[in-house]
């Protein structure tokens, strides 16, 4: 897909600043239109007006002359004061009216010349016929002379209304075009604004909404495809958004890649660990008439097992027990263990003492950069007698319970690993009835509430079972155990117990009491 | 909520440190980065305050005086309570290692 060239990008905010403007400019011109179209149909309103009053005082004053003309004939016929009366209210209201007319302003009509025309005829008609008829009846003017000048007033006053009624009807005409146009630009700004918001909103749905969708949609599709492309835009905070995005879909994929790296690993540990767990298990085949033995091996929890423990015969006559406890835990540490497990059990096929046999493995791994602490106990049993030889490389104290109080096996040198050494090789007796029992400190380390260590004393209780067999003390260590601890077990658990059948197996073996004594 | 337990605090001194606590798989890596300074230097871990000391810790323990053998310079465990003591002899590291009980 092809990107946008970053100077292609504009901002939203500017975008929208854009039209923020346009809008407020369109609106602004809206409104300055329509107020326009307004003022001026109110003007032309108001002159609309001033032309109607105009012609009505034009009516008015024409009304006042006739008036005028009427008195001063009755007052001709019968010549009485009372018969001037229009004569006189004419007068005034004619004056009344002029005054008005004189100040009333029209649009496009100057009642100037046609007011002082009727002013001229009026004065003439009044000077050549109302005052003389009135200063002497018997004196006034004939008919004729009368009826001409007055003709000459109605006419001026006719041509006056002729123009005033004109200009109103103009002014009507112009007051319903105003009135139309100013409708149209008013509902015309509506319309108009109407489209603009319309327009807006479908800018806005373009450039935000549908953007935003889609990167919605995308973002969701990598939930199920974290290759799917996210389209590039042409506004930078989205642009920004897809980046961002981006961002994250290139750490998924990568996290994801190591998730499936792991779990590959995870697989093929899988199987290694199911290989180690079947080779950590003895290899005794059948026991020798009466012998008990039963063993539990658990790992940290999530983990496989650095313990690591063996029993089997090197020959006939003779049992071996082997435990090893590699430092850390895991794939690793499992292979180690099982790696030094075959060699002590090779060196041991060699006829190599325990503490020879472990002096050969410390030599064997003092090469191995890979190697690290390891603490292990190995045993050899004399199946007839019960006598033991044994050595314990730093490795916790094993037991011999049974018929008394357990009698503790302390180690013969180091750990292993840690420093040159020798291990040395002492002897000790299983009676009849007794067990030997190898064990690592994942035991006794158990923490449970309180962070208190399972510990020793726990562990003897327990082993106190073992008068029912090898399997019952086990399985009441390990209930113990399991009850005893609070959170993940940190530690691997391994247990060997080794029980002597309570009569001798061999006629003539005396079982005699425990003891440790020098090999 | 509770503030977790401190398990394990290793304090300078003018000479070295004093821990307390417990050293084991969750603590050591704690104290083996307190150790891991000035291994050419004749110092003292005070060892009176612990109270456990697991395969693990014995580790750092064994790790941190390797390195001031090769560096020339000493770590001495002092004042070490019983139980630490005992976990020294049960792996057979007493003699191996600069105890001063």
């Amino acid at each position: 897909m092809a990107r946008r060239r970053d100077s292609l990008r504009t901002s939203l905010r500017g975008r929208l600043g854009a039209v923020l403007l346009v809008i407020v400019g369109f609106v602004g011109l809206s409104a300055l239109v329509s107020g326009l179209s307004i003022k001026v149909w109110s003007a032309t309103l108001d002159d609309r007006g001033e032309a109607r009053n105009a012609a009505r005082d034009v009516s008015d004053l024409k009304l006042a002359y006739s008036d005028q003309e009427t008195g001063v004939r009755g007052y001709q016929i019968a010549p009485a004061d009372d018969a001037l009366t229009p004569y006189r209210d004419g007068s005034a209201l004619a004056r009344q009216m002029l005054d008005r007319l004189h100040a009333r302003r029209l649009d496009q009509l100057d009642l100037t010349s046609y007011l002082a025309a009727v002013e001229r005829s009026a004065d003439q008609w009044r000077s050549t016929v109302a005052e003389p008829t009135i200063d002497d009846p018997q004196a006034a003017p004939t008919a004729a002379v009368a009826t001409a000048r007055f003709d000459q007033l109605r006419n001026d006053l006719d041509a006056l209304d002729t123009a005033v009624t004109a200009e109103l009807d103009r002014l009507l005409d112009r007051t319903d075009m105003v009135r139309a146009t100013t409708f149209a630009v008013v509902i015309g700004s509506f319309v108009a604004t109407l489209f603009v918001v319309i327009a807006v909103a479908m800018l806005f749905r373009r450039w935000v909404l549908s953007p935003l969708a889609s990167i919605s949609s995308s973002a969701r599709r990598l939930g199920d495809d974290d290759t799917v492309e996210l389209p590039d835009y042409g506004i930078t905070e989205l642009q920004d958004v897809t980046d961002a995005i981006r961002s994250m879909q290139a750490s998924l994929a990568e996290a994801r890649d190591r998730a499936v790296t792991a779990y590959e690993g995870l697989a093929q540990s899988a199987v290694l660990a199911l290989h180690v767990r079947s080779q950590l298990s003895n290899e005794l085949g059948e026991l020798p008439a009466g012998w008990d033995v039963e063993s539990m091996l658990e790992p940290a929890t999530g983990v496989v097992a650095g313990d690591c423990y063996d029993l089997g015969l090197v020959d006939p006559h003779t049992l071996y027990i082997v435990i090893v406890d590699v430092t850390g835990h895991g794939a690793v540490a499992a292979l180690d263990a099982l790696k030094a497990k075959s060699q002590l059990r090779a060196a041991l096929r060699s006829r190599l003492e325990p503490g020879a046999a472990i002096e050969w493995l410390a030599r064997e791994r003092s090469g191995d950069p890979e190697a690290d602490f390891m603490t292990t106990a190995v045993v050899l049993v004399d199946i007839e007698t019960g006598a033991c030889r044994y050595a314990s490389g730093g490795h916790p104290p094993m037991l011999i319970v049974g018929n008394g109080s357990p009698v503790p096996l302390d180690p013969t040198g180091p750990l292993v690993g840690a420093f040159t050494a020798t291990w040395a090789t002492h002897a000790a007796q299983i009676g009849p009835g007794q067990a030997l029992v190898v064990y690592t400190d994942g035991v006794t380390d158990t923490i449970g509430a309180e962070r208190e260590r399972f510990g020793d004393a726990r562990m003897i209780d327990a082993l106190d079972g073992v008068r029912h067999g090898a399997g019952a003390a086990v399985d009441a260590l390990r209930t113990a155990v399991e009850e005893f601890r609070v959170g993940p077990r940190y530690d691997d658990l391994s247990v060997v117990v080794l029980a002597r059948p309570a009569q001798p197996a061999v006629e003539g073996a005396s079982p005699g009491p425990i003891a440790r004594m020098p090999a | 909520m509770t503030a977790p337990v401190e398990l394990l605090t290793v304090t300078e001194t003018g000479n070295g440190w004093i821990a307390v606590g417990e050293i084991d798989g969750q603590t050591s890596p704690q104290l083996g980065v307190a150790l891991a300074a000035d291994p050419a230097k004749a110092l003292e871990l005070d060892l009176s305050g612990v109270s456990f000391v697991d395969s693990s810790g014995l580790r750092v323990l064994i790790e941190a005086h390797q390195r001031a053998e090769q560096a020339g310079g000493r770590l001495t465990l002092v004042r070490v309570s019983p139980t630490v003591a005992r976990l020294l002899d049960i792996s057979g590291v007493t003699s191996y290692l600069h105890v001063d009980r």
